[in-house]
């Protein structure tokens, strides 16, 4: 039916028969896309109206701003509508030419599908890296690349005969890290700059789901510490202020050029579930050279209302999620970005990023000149992908919606992104390997 | 005539079986099934084995919704395998029809066996293409061996005579014989009757069509088929009866009303529909979704039109409209979902919107567990107080013969209730507890039952006792 309205419309519009009113307004529309800042080469922006009118749209560029004219039927006047052409500006930056992330059903405890995908920036092309049909149904997650280069990566893949899978230098190998040195599971991982160590959380994660209210998910840990591999030669260290067992430390992430290591942590609690708002996770670090960790942790940021989450570092900038409390702030409606200047250590809240709903997992690209972020709030459960430009001087642009062919693509994918990574490169397929891995 | 006979009669064999004997296995179909055009329906579909009839499978599916039409469908499917083997098998055999029958007979007892028309649709197109290949092999040999291209019957009939009479009635005989045997052997099928029962009390359960769940499962067929018990005491749940009547069903431990001790294990599968069912109609809806959700992962394609409409719908009761408008967008992706969709929308025109929690709130809300009687009384704490969850509550206490608790509840409740359920009359003697509302015939049972219990077997009990709680709480 939208579609016949839609070609009347059109018909209508190209025998010049309607007769418009220009409005000043910018038109109503999802996404925003009104003023984002968008990289050279990147497919236009998709949108439509907020009411689901029919609507055409035509671009023009004028220097480095794409205006999008926008044209619908008013039902109300019996009218088309001229909007206010919107600017789109386009950033010179480059920005890495993929991004991998996983694609799963929001969906509690249990899965049925699930996967590993890249997608291709200057296009709508996704592909799979590796799903579960390769590891019979289980999880895979936590991807990461060393450097950013797709070749080399690692992922966890878990179920029988489960483990982390090294993708490194054209040979795939899986490690189960709960068997080898202090027998701990790895989960969040940080790849050294030299490429040489990975730091890895071990946690003890739980979900629980409270009976009312529109949370519908809690997830939690009961403990989790940080643990050291040397993946040239399989070892896997413990040092034991990282494994405290009355603090929980959890996602690991390393400076620029790898001396010092960030991560986050809380002092732990007894029976977590019942005192969930009681665990505020602080930003702490340590420092590290030559394949070992010197002199002591130290508290980096901590804030009594706000729980720190996933930090993440490109030169002198950390960006890390906020949230009221706990360690998966995914599930929380009031999970923000928050902006660190590591060199004078002053911590403000990405404004031009965060809404009103989750901002969660974010990473930077390789120039530190884009960010790329998930975030709930198109609908408030289906985590979506958002990029921003970064100045490198403390400002963010407007972000925008990870284009799709079309806007309903968002609504009508029953998945959700999850752990969005910048990447140099094409990631290659790793089914094959990944299966053979499994098979043996 | 026997060209039309025999497939006439096949199709109206299979249309009626269909209908009259597996009427809900097809609506589940539906429910479990889905077909959307949107990109990434079409990207998994065409990953799947065998995607060409995999795709058309699903379309079909989705008329599934009316069981008519899922057994016109079917019958249509199974009828076209036969003509297509009748086509093929003629050209080497004067017994086509028996062949044909033979064939088709099987298809339709795999298919009435299977939970999806795949296989059909799969055989139905292999036969299509083995029959245009035939006909092109057939008119190659008759251009070689005669010029016209054409065999003259004439000339076939005196050449066979008789014979060929002989085995064309052989044959129909046959056919109508394998036709018969294949409606005989899906009729009297212990499989297709419990996938039809169950498929029905799935469809009773989740949209809490209390009557005719419990006339599906009657306490002797509860007695034959354990896992359909704790869907029948749903059912007396969503009646108000279970204080009355849980005994009349074999009930022999906890798991029997709330399916716990199937969490994690084969039937999980089972337990978690069960879940969203219970959660549902204690007004739960949260953690309804959560095992509609979870349920869902089982299904064959990661979720279902059932699935997304009930989403759609608690969503809507929940006042989450963007998330049902989500779930609205999606179903308008398929064929036969526009009336759900106009009406949950008109509900939501309606409705408030809810607004989100509060963090500090959030913070400090009940969760759910993993024991359904902690569930409970978190439910009634938690202002979903309702005469389901309390009537579930006292019978899970029963089923735990937790005296002490039971009759620190009923002390609280007795007061309001007007009459006394009858099980709770039966667990109030034997924790001690006097009350004007018992009935006297079930006092004077209980003397009677003190006094047989020192003689009796649990079994005799059972007999003599049969629908009370006496025999379970005294042994």
């Amino acid at each position: 039916m939208d579609k016949l309205r839609l070609l009347l419309l059109l018909s209508l519009l190209a025998c010049n028969r309607i007769s418009y009113t220009a409005s000043e307004e910018y038109p109503p529309i999802v996404p925003d896309c009104v003023g984002v800042t968008v990289p050279e080469g990147m497919p236009p922006m998709t949108f439509e109206m907020a009411d689901g009118r029919p609507f055409k749209v035509e671009r023009r560029r004028v220097a480095d701003t794409v205006f999008y004219s926008v044209s619908a039927w008013n039902p109300a006047t019996g009218k088309g509508e001229r909007y206010a052409p919107f600017p789109v500006y386009v950033s010179h930056d480059p920005i890495d030419p993929y991004i991998a992330y996983r694609l799963i059903e929001p969906s509690y405890e249990g899965w049925k599908e699930m996967g590993l995908y890249s997608r291709d920036l200057g296009s709508y092309r996704e592909k799979a890296i590796v799903t579960n049909d390769a590891t019979g149904g289980g999880c895979v997650n936590c991807h990461t690349f060393r450097g950013g280069n797709p070749s080399d990566m690692l992922f966890h893949a878990r179920g029988a005969g489960g483990g982390t899978v090294f993708a490194l230098e054209g040979k795939a190998r899986i490690i189960n890290l709960a068997t080898v040195g202090p027998r701990k599971q790895g989960v969040y991982p940080a790849w050294h700059p030299d490429g040489r160590y990975i730091v890895f959380s071990s946690n003890s994660t739980q979900q629980c789901f409270p009976i009312a209210g529109s949370q519908q998910v809690e997830v939690y840990d009961n403990y989790s510490d940080l643990i050291l591999m040397d993946w040239q030669t399989d070892s896997v260290y413990v040092w034991p202020p990282l494994c405290e067992e009355t603090r929980f430390e959890t996602f690991p992430a390393w400076n620029a050029d790898g001396s010092r290591l960030y991560y986050c942590v809380a002092d732990s609690v007894s029976n977590v579930v019942e005192n969930r708002s009681r665990v505020r996770y602080r930003l702490a670090s340590v420092g590290f050279a030559d394949g070992f960790f010197t002199g002591e942790p130290e508290t980096v940021w901590q804030n009594d209302t706000v729980s720190v989450s996933f930090p993440r570092i490109s030169g002198k900038w950390l960006l890390f999620t906020g949230a009221a409390y706990g360690t998966f702030p995914i599930w929380h409606r009031e999970a923000d970005l928050y902006l660190m200047d590591l060199e004078d250590g002053s911590v403000v809240p990405a404004s031009e990023l965060n809404s009103p709903d989750t901002e969660s997992y974010h990473s930077w690209s390789s120039n530190g000149r884009w960010v790329v972020f998930s975030s709930r709030r198109l609908d408030g459960r289906y985590t979506r992908l958002f990029i921003a430009h970064f100045d490198g001087e403390g400002r963010f642009g407007k972000p925008f919606l990870l284009p799709q062919k079309s806007y309903a693509h968002n609504v009508q994918r029953l998945k959700s992104y999850n752990v969005p990574e910048f990447v140099l490169g094409e990631p290659a397929s790793r089914r094959r390997e990944v299966s053979k891995l499994f098979a043996q | 005539m026997r060209r039309v006979v025999i497939p006439a009669a096949l199709f109206a064999a299979v249309f009626l079986v269909s209908l009259l004997c597996m009427p809900y296995s097809l609506v589940c179909q539906e429910y479990e099934g889905l077909f959307l055009a949107t990109p990434d329906w079409w990207a998994r579909a065409w990953q799947q084995t065998l995607p060409v009839s995999g795709i058309v499978s699903d379309f079909l599916i989705q008329f599934y919704r009316v069981p008519a039409f899922g057994a016109l469908i079917t019958a249509v499917l199974i009828t076209l395998a036969f003509l297509l083997c009748r086509g093929i098998s003629g050209r080497f055999t004067s017994f086509s029809d028996a062949v044909a029958a033979l064939a088709a007979a099987l298809l339709w007892v795999f298919v009435a066996h299977s939970s999806s028309p795949k296989s059909a649709v799969f055989a139905v197109l292999v036969l299509l293409v083995l029959f245009l290949l035939s006909l092109l092999i057939s008119g190659s040999r008759k251009q070689r061996h005669s010029p016209s291209g054409c065999l003259s019957p004439k000339s076939f009939g005196t050449l066979k005579g008789n014979a060929v009479a002989n085995s064309v009635a052989a044959s129909v005989l046959f056919a109508a014989l394998f036709i018969i045997a294949a409606a005989a052997v899906i009729v009297f099928s212990p499989r297709v009757q419990r996938t039809e029962r169950f498929s029905r009390v799935k469809a009773d359960a989740i949209y809490g069509v209390w009557d005719d769940l419990l006339k599906t499962v009657p306490p002797a067929v509860a007695e034959k088929d354990g896992e359909l018990t704790p869907f029948a005491l749903l059912a007396l749940s969503g009646k108000g009866q279970l204080g009355d009547r849980m005994f009349s069903y074999p009930v022999a431990e906890e798991n029997d009303l709330d399916m716990v001790a199937y969490d994690g294990k084969e039937d999980y599968y089972t337990s978690l529909l069960f879940k969203a069912c219970l959660y549902q109609f204690l007004g739960c809806y949260n953690e309804a979704i959560h095992n509609y959700y979870q349920w869902s992962t089982q299904l064959p394609q990661g979720t279902g039109f059932v699935v997304l409409r009930r989403l759609a719908e608690l969503y809507c009761l929940q006042g989450n409209y963007t998330l049902m408008e989500k779930y609205c967008r999606i179903l308008d992706k398929s064929l036969l979902n526009g009336a759900y969709v106009r009406h949950f929308r008109k509900l939501a025109s309606q409705g408030a919107a809810q607004e989100p929690t509060p963090a500090a709130e959030r913070s400090t809300m009940a969760v759910i567990s993993h024991d359904p009687l902690y569930n409970l009384f978190l439910l009634e704490s938690a202002g979903f107080s309702s005469a389901m969850s309390t009537d579930r509550m006292l019978c899970t206490l029963i089923l735990k013969k937790d005296f002490v608790r039971f009759k620190r509840a009923m002390k609280v409740l007795e007061p309001a209730m007007e009459r006394i359920p009858r099980h709770y009359q039966e667990m109030m003697l034997f924790t001690g507890m006097d009350s004007g509302k018992i009935d006297a015939a079930v006092k004077g049972r209980y003397a009677s039952f003190l006094t047989d219990r020192l003689e009796m077997t649990l079994d005799q009990a059972l007999y003599r006792y049969e629908g009370s709680a006496f025999p379970y709480l005294g042994y």
